[in-house]
């Protein structure tokens, strides 16, 4: 199978100009290039057309952040690369994620649940999923929750 | 009234003045302050006057530059946008009136950049129609108590030297005590108005940051000790005086700038001086980022600034994020002196509750202002059937 290019890449997902409006605030020829650069690997990867607009938004940011060699990679993953841009362009809220999962996971979650933290829009939290079958498994996680709730102050 | 030397103008590069605008005292003023040369008389067939849309960085830049007299046509008096979203924030039910729009000024997180349709200033010079929707409003609601800002898509004051609106709407209000009139402004220009009384219900209100937001964020404003001075004046000419902490920009720096701007405000002004201090943190529409970073690049807190989708649809800081902010700098004012009057603005219950542990209706200081208010069309049918039941 051909490697995919970016103009490839566009045409298959209908990329409009009005899609990349962000690099019009790429100024300098080297601003520019750097983001062609980028882009024709990220092609090779083919993302989707919103997770391939959210990754070269967050590059533009970097490159005008003052970012350069850190912006490619050496890894096949795409996922791995995905998220070591967006770390680069949400360091802060990556690290008081970290700090909030590590928080969270420590709970004494009813026994039998399962946890999962993310990230949804502006909030973090966890998704929790009990199995409840009759009355007394009702008591016994609500008395966990509570636990829960107390941990968590 | 002072003349064009003694307050800084404007910098218009083309002032256009529509026919129907050209007696108006604001036109003769304008007149008077600006070269011939640069004013010219609207005509249909220009063709900034006509474009409307969504505007391009330059374009945005140039609508600074260029004043358009002229009259508006819709209602004047509206509700404030936090009202169209009731079911996601806890709103403060203000009402808006807008004598103009656009701004003279350059805060790198204005609204205005994703909001404004024309491609120019616009200052209205058809006052006395709003002066008559109101009548009529008063009219009809006596007993309605509406609290009416002017600072919605202008600044209440930056340019009120031009056109001196300051001084009729306040004159007007007092007619209206029971109604509130709010100027908001980032300018320190309230000499113009001093000289009028007011029977206690003119608030003249301050958006105000930290000196170092100011000067990275905040271009052409007033520095923020003009700011708190202008305020100290209009307190001791009698009108009420309150603080917008809005909005809160993270940088890294963040505690101490902002327990600065809370030890100034506290050395300054007794908490018991201040009408109120609402608060908020940055926020805007996605499709504002694009305009903000060609406009700014990144070298801002605002275009660097880690934002995510909230609950109507602006971008917003991480929940947590802003809940630390709100309550460090509660906790900055009311440990000093616990009579601060603060509320947050364009909030969530959820945030008021983490800052707070309660929402506004549960506390009384706070109840008046998110009272929910009927809505005007109900309080038409509710007073007409009032006055058909009496007949």
């Amino acid at each position: 199978m051909d490697t995919m290019n970016f103009n490839s890449w566009s045409l298959e997902k209908k990329i409009k100009p009005t899609d990349l409006v962000f690099t019009q605030a790429l100024k300098t020829e080297l601003q520019r290039d750097l983001f062609n650069r980028v882009s024709e690997q990220m092609a090779e990867h083919n993302p989707s057309f919103s997770e391939g607009l959210q990754f070269l938004e967050q590059i533009t940011d970097l490159i005008l952040m003052g970012y350069n060699d850190e912006l490619f990679t050496e890894q096949p993953s795409w996922t791995r690369w995905k998220e070591k841009i967006h770390e680069l362009r949400f360091p802060l809220t990556k690290s008081r994620d970290e700090k909030l999962k590590i928080k969270f996971e420590s709970l004494p979650w009813p026994a039998g649940s399962k946890i999962k933290f993310e990230r949804r829009g502006d909030r973090a939290g966890v998704e929790v999923k009990l199995y409840i079958s009759n009355e007394a498994d009702l008591t016994k996680i609500l008395a966990s929750l509570e636990r829960v709730q107390k941990a968590f102050n | 009234m002072k003349k064009s030397a003694e307050f800084s103008l404007p910098k218009f590069e083309k002032i256009y003045i529509d026919a129907e605008s050209a007696n108006s005292a604001v036109a003769e003023r304008v007149r008077s302050f600006y070269p011939p040369h640069i004013i010219k008389q609207a005509d249909l067939s220009d063709d900034i006057l006509q474009r409307k849309g969504p505007m391009t960085p330059e374009q945005f830049e140039q609508s600074k530059k260029t004043l358009w007299l002229t009259t508006f046509k819709g209602h004047f008096f509206k509700r404030c946008p936090g009202a169209t979203q009731k079911k996601a924030l806890t709103c403060c039910n203000y009402h808006v009136l807008n004598l103009g729009s656009q701004c003279n000024m350059n805060c790198s997180y204005c609204y205005l950049q994703s909001y404004l349709n024309s491609h120019v200033t616009k200052i209205y010079t058809n006052i006395d129609q709003a002066l008559a929707e109101l009548r009529e409003m008063a009219d009809r609601f006596p007993e309605q108590s509406f609290r009416v800002g002017t600072g919605e898509v202008i600044d209440s004051l930056s340019l009120d030297e031009l056109t001196l609106y300051s001084r009729q709407l306040i004159e007007f209000f007092n007619h209206y005590p029971q109604w509130t009139l709010e100027f908001k402004t980032k300018s320190s220009k309230v000499e113009q108005f001093l000289d009028v009384k007011s029977v206690g219900n003119t608030t003249v209100s301050w958006s105000i940051n930290p000196q170092p937001v100011i000067e990275k964020e905040e271009h052409l404003t007033a520095p923020l000790n003009d700011r708190l001075r202008a305020a100290r004046k209009c307190l001791e000419q009698g009108y009420k005086v309150a603080f917008h902490i809005d909005p809160m920009i993270w940088h890294e720096d963040w505690k101490n700038s902002y327990a600065e701007l809370a030890s100034e405000l506290n050395r300054q002004f007794q908490a018991e001086e201040v009408h109120v201090v609402s608060m908020g943190t940055l926020r805007f529409q996605p499709e504002q980022r694009h305009m903000m970073r060609e406009r700014f690049g990144l070298d801002s807190y605002v275009t660097r600034a880690e934002m995510f989708p909230s609950e109507g649809n602006k971008l917003r800081y991480d929940s947590h994020l802003r809940s630390e902010m709100f309550q460090f700098m509660i906790q900055q004012l009311k440990s000093n002196n616990p009579r601060w009057n603060i509320f947050l603005c364009m909030e969530t219950p959820e945030t008021w509750i983490q800052a707070f542990d309660k929402i506004p209706m549960q506390m009384p200081e706070l109840r008046s202002f998110f009272k929910p208010l009927p809505s005007l069309e109900n309080q038409k049918t509710q007073t007409e059937n009032k006055k058909a039941a009496h007949q």
